[in-house]
């Protein structure tokens, strides 16, 4: 209270009246039931046992904006859901406050991109922030006890309740203005003195590239099998010069075919060779007008140059490139196997066949390639922008693009006032005079588990239409790997699939080091199994949890989300992090592993098991889970492979199919497990394959514990990797090494490769290419979410609301890996 | 005149006491909920507003009393603001003929316990959650949200067809007390509760009581993993909060319900009749807690089979055996 004694009887009252107030709202924070990242999954977190939130009287998750009195911005804020968080937040009742949670939403953070508003304090006033990234959820709680004392100490409510003068209550801060009271320096505030680079008085790029005075080794080269031999002379054999074999490809058989006849050469290889290349992997596009060898103004011309030059210094022998390449990653179900066809088109906006009546799946890819390149394709059904907003100008993959928000125009209060959504009308293809209901689900929805916008069409409440809506969750991930070196790229991965952690670090590490030929020693090896594995038991948790919470059973979240804390305690305690430990480096990882991981490892594998089992026998029998997933969003196995699903989706529809078994990698032929699969494709199968695929998760856990091999964590090869630390600070060549990887980046040879990881949701694949840099010239991610979300209309078409939840709940899909 | 004037006062009295206690013993009910929840789950649960977070409840009403009450644009207004109001007082209305306990004489006065004995008691408290019906189906429609909307359409067909199991499954306890009375049934069961002679009425009632409240696997109206927050999700502050009070109020008065159309009403060894009563309800509102705290949630159109399919016939036949018993 002042230090005045109030004079009036009335002004006495109301501060009564105002601690009486402070003191309930203080304990009654009923946050809204909204998340954007990575942040939310530690918010979600805070709310289970461990950390419980209900302590503070703030558990009562709100789903309707309504009811809810604190907004807590956990994420990154994307251009595309602004609007969206914008009017969830005017539609709040007074009083309302908003914690920003975790650096992107801070700052924009590790995501200074193109589609992401650096900050939400540039729409909306925020009365706590939250570092880290992601906050840890004690952060989570001490963010909320600071607001409870901000409540307390600092409003006066009593003369805005009563319709008095005067009084102050909820958000009272104003919002930040971008390079006025904010400041846009990608560098932080502090730094005006010194010029950025890239203005107009330093260049924006450096005259030579000092990884031209580096020598590598080229990279690494394959000799073709023998099926892949006849398959390519068969190839040859049928469309002459229309199709040409790329000398010494790093991972696969490669093969450039001209425009005009790669749609007759993808039919052929889908349906009529052996093996038949059934899946369409990947399809992509690079844009090659930023290659530093590209003789100018040339078309492409009749011989492809050998790209893997015999060691290469600065001079570059100058090579002929299409305008873009078009990259079509291909697989074969019969004989484990893939190729790679790229296709080179030419011209500022060019036109490709679309292939979408070959493979359905492509209509997503070839919508994807339009909208970030600008590529069209002629004969696709539908294409319009997916992952950019629909009012978005320009295609932002380009190399000509702009990559930093901070190279753009600001993002105001009124441009998020402006860029409106659609309506849910738009995606609803039906004759206006049938009549029927046109649902938003999403993007901020309870049981969307992220940002993505179904739009269904109602009879009732069975669904007659479906349309998604998805890029709310793009973080330029891939023009970000344009930028970032090689090393640095590494924390970006574990972001791209939030839940799965160091799983996802693995196929681009794998990628590069496939690329560069670097060999991995094999504890490194088996340390990369053994959290790789810790994650997807952590991961199918969580996704244990959700899916019974879909279903509406709601305790299981608090059961799996303790023993996910027990994963995270290991993960934390060998990598120091818990979501994203970015942990992985080329050639090994980043530490050894620290005293008494076996230990902590072992206890895990000792009580698993009958933890499992007691959560599944609140779920597995019950009659009322088993109603609402059998025989649910059903899919058959031809259909699940010709739409590129992958993962325990594809597996429930009864094929045996795990990269780590077909493809193995980092030393997966050594382990004995099984690969479960369930029959029928229904929701119940999908449930049968995780659970039993946790189990299996442990069988590895518990080899890889008994059997960690001794020696080095990462290669002593040091012209791609990290050196350790013991080496750098006694051998100059260590120093030299570390100095150059970690401030310029390795020089990664020319070339590209394609890999692809089972990680806990299905196949995920990183196609990298370089230019011979300290960075990537092209990251392409694969994501499964991508295609295993594709397939939702076919799997919810003619079922119910609660269907498709469960249906979303059993497809187990994570936001930023489908947008990326 | 004077007994006059007294039995007016004894009943304003009656009434400002059942009022109260109801209304905390719903709030209450709102902390027993999240505390048991929450040891369910491991946790602990609220315990920072006031010891043991015995204070929640009222940090939460005065909150919810002192937000901003948003009515939407586009919203049928009048009905709008009064549809909460609906499912409140239909639900408080309902107490008013379970009796509390056997009869007080206060200075030679006899005072029921009750109310109001009506005669026809067990169809006023039917007539009444049919009622509570129209609360949650209008508050749905004139939001003008399409999410409410479908919570309203759900509440209303789902509360309409568990009403009829719900009826069904009391015939034959009016049929062994030979009246509507809830006092005379309470008095009926003076040497055995009914639970003991009517097990099948008994499982049929306590399911349908827990789809008339709303409640997990039951709780389509306002699924949260479906409908966001369903037929409420317009509603802020305490309009909201008076459809969340509505909900535990209900959850009391069907608790009650149970207790004195089976469990014996006030009727037990030792403790004073009131207590009994109490622990009654309470026994039934903890069981109700539990389940959705166990249970997944069952889909709209096996929500109505379940009702329709199993509940009905079961309690027809029930009926038919009953009659069959009571005639030889």
């Amino acid at each position: 209270m002042e230090a005045g004694a109030p004079n009036k009887v009335s002004d006495r009252l109301l501060g009564v009246a105002d601690l009486v107030i402070n003191w309930s709202r203080q304990y009654s924070l009923w946050p809204m039931f909204f998340g954007l990242s990575c942040c939310f999954v530690e918010e979600a977190a805070v709310f289970t046992s461990r950390y419980d939130m209900a302590r503070f009287g703030a558990e009562v998750l709100r789903p309707s904006p309504r009811q809810a009195d604190l907004l807590i911005t956990s994420g990154t804020i994307f251009k595309k859901i602004a609007p969206i968080v914008l009017r969830l937040y005017e539609q709040m009742a007074e009083p309302k406050w908003v914690i920003s949670m975790g650096s992107c939403s801070n700052c924009g953070g590790m995501y200074d991109v193109y589609s992401v508003v650096q900050g939400i304090d540039q729409i909306l006033p925020v009365d706590v922030y939250i570092p880290g990234c992601p906050p840890r959820p004690e952060a989570v709680l001490q963010g909320l006890v600071v607001l409870q004392e901000k409540i307390v100490t600092k409003e006066r409510p009593a003369r805005s309740v009563f319709h008095l003068q005067g009084g102050t209550q909820g958000s009272q801060t104003s919002i930040l203005v971008d390079g006025q009271t904010k400041s846009r320096d990608p560098r932080g505030p502090g730094m005006p003195g010194t010029v950025i680079r890239g203005s107009s008085a330093v260049p924006p790029n450096f005259w030579g590239s000092r990884s031209d005075e580096l020598w590598t080794p080229p990279a690494r080269r394959i000799q073709l099998s023998e099926p892949e031999q006849s398959l390519a002379a068969t190839l040859k054999q049928r469309f002459g010069n229309a199709i040409r074999e790329i000398p010494h490809p790093s991972d696969m058989p490669s093969f450039q075919v001209e425009p005009s006849r790669a749609k007759d050469v993808l039919r052929v290889l889908k349906t009529e060779v052996a093996p038949r290349f059934s899946r369409l992997d990947d399809l992509t596009v690079i844009d090659e007008s930023a290659r530093r060898d590209r003789i100018p103004g040339k078309e492409l011309a009749e011989g492809l140059t050998d790209i893997g030059e015999e060691g290469s210094f600065s001079r570059l022998p100058q090579q002929v490139y299409p305008d873009y390449t078009l990259v079509y990653h291909l697989l074969s179900f019969d004989a484990p196997g893939r190729l790679r066809l790229k296709v080179g088109l030419t011209g500022e906006n060019p036109v490709a066949d679309s292939i979408t009546d070959i493979w359905p799946s492509a209509n997503w890819y070839e919508r994807e390639v339009y909208d970030l390149f600008g590529v069209r394709f002629e004969g696709h059904p539908n294409l319009r922008r997916i992952i950019m907003p629909h009012d978005w100008e320009g295609h932002p993959l380009r190399k000509s693009y702009p990559g930093r928000a901070t190279e753009m125009p600001p993002y105001t209060l009124a441009d998020a006032q402006k860029h409106q959504p659609l309506d849910g009308a738009f995606y609803a293809k039906k004759a206006i005079d049938e009549e029927q209901l046109v649902l938003n689900i999403g993007p901020s929805h309870v049981s969307t588990h992220g940002l993505l916008r179904y739009i269904v069409s109602l009879n009732g409440e069975e669904i007659t239409g479906i349309d998604l809506d998805i890029g709310y969750h793009h973080r330029g991930v891939e023009k970000i790997g344009e930028r970032q070196t090689w090393h640095q790229f590494i924390p970006y991965c574990a972001r791209v699939d939030y839940l799965a952690g160091a799983a996802n670090d693995l196929p681009y590490v794998l990628a590069v080091e496939t690329l560069a030929d670097i060999k991995v020693p094999e504890r490194a090896q088996v340390i990369r199994v053994l959290l790789s594995e810790l994650f997807r038991l952590s991961n199918h948790l969580v996704w244990f949890a959700t899916y019974a919470h879909d279903v509406g059973a709601m305790t299981p979240n608090f059961y799996t989300f303790s023993e996910r804390e027990i994963i995270l305690d290991i993960v934390e305690l060998i990598t120091g992090g818990r979501l994203h430990p970015s942990w992985f480096r080329l050639g090994g990882v980043a530490a050894d592993l620290p005293d008494g991981w076996k230990e902590a490892v072992d206890a895990l594998v000792k009580i698993f098991p009958r933890r499992l089992q007691e959560y599944e026998s609140l779920i597995r029998k019950n009659p009322i889970f088993k109603a609402r997933t059998e025989g649910i969003g059903r899919i058959s196995l031809e259909e699940a492979m010709d739409w590129g699903v992958t993962g325990p989706n594809l597996r429930a529809c009864g094929l045996e199919w795990d990269l780590r078994k077909k493809f193995p990698y980092s030393g997966y032929e050594n382990f004995a497990f099984d690969v479960p699969t369930a029959s029928g494709g229904d929701c119940y199968a999908r449930y049968l394959v995780r659970v039993e695929e946790m189990r299996q998760s442990l069988k590895i856990i518990e080899q890889a514990a008994a059997n960690m091999p001794s020696g080095r964590y990462v290669t002593d090869d040091y012209r791609y990797a990290i050196p350790k630390r013991e080496d750098m600070l006694k051998d100059i060549e260590s120093l030299i090494h570390h100095f150059i990887n970690v401030t310029g980046g390795p020089k990664i040879p020319r070339g590209e490769a394609y890999m692809s990881c089972e990680i806990p949701r299905g196949e995920q694949g990183y196609y990298v290419v370089s230019d011979g840099l300290g960075y990537a010239y092209r990251m392409r991610i694969r994501g499964p979410g991508f295609a295993n979300v594709q397939v939702m209309p076919l799997l919810a078409a003619g079922e119910s609301i609660a269907d498709l939840i469960a249906i979303i709940g059993s497809v187990d899909y994570i936001l930023p890996d489908i947008d990326r | 005149m004077l007994a006059w004037t007294a039995g007016i006062l004894i009943l304003i009295v009656k009434l400002g006491v059942v009022l109260v206690l109801v209304l905390l013993l719903a709030a209450y009910l709102v902390w027993v909920e999240r505390k048991f929840l929450a040891r369910l789950q491991i946790r602990y649960g609220p315990n920072r507003a006031g010891k043991f977070g015995l204070l929640q409840p009222i940090a939460d009403i005065i909150k919810m009393l002192t937000k901003e009450d948003t009515i939407p644009d586009g919203a049928e207004r009048l009905i709008f603001l009064l549809a909460p109001a609906v499912v409140a007082m239909t639900a408080l209305l309902m107490f008013a003929v379970i009796p509390l306990g056997p009869d007080l004489t206060l200075w030679g006065m006899k005072v029921p316990l009750v109310i109001a004995d009506l005669n026809i008691g067990l169809l006023f408290v039917f007539a009444l959650s049919s009622l509570g019906v129209y609360g949650v189906a209008l508050g749905g429609w004139a939001s003008n949200s399409k999410y409410s909307l479908l919570g309203g359409i759900r509440g209303a067909a789902q509360m309409i067809s568990y009403e009829l199991p719900l009826g069904l499954s009391l015939v034959p306890i009016v049929m062994l007390a030979r009246s509507f009375s809830i006092v005379d049934i309470v008095q009926a069961q003076e040497r055995y509760p009914f639970v003991l002679v009517q097990p099948v009425a008994f499982v049929i009632f306590v399911i349908s009581a827990m789809a008339e409240s709303k409640r997990i696997p039951f709780d389509l109206p306002e699924a949260e993993n479906e409908l966001g927050a369903g037929f409420h999700t317009e509603y802020s502050g305490m309009r909201f909060g008076l459809f969340f009070l509505g909900e535990y109020v209900n959850m009391l008065v069907l608790g009650g319900i149970v207790a004195v159309l089976f469990l014996g009403g006030w009727r037990g060894p030792l403790l004073p009749p009131f207590v009994w009563l109490l622990i009654k309800i309470m026994l039934v509102a903890l069981f109700m807690i539990w389940t959705r705290g166990t249970l997944p949630r069952l889909r709209y159109d096996q929500l109505m089979a379940l009702g329709w399919k199993v509940l009905i016939p079961l309690a027809l036949i029930n009926i038919m055996v009953t009659g069959a018993v009571v005639l030889w």
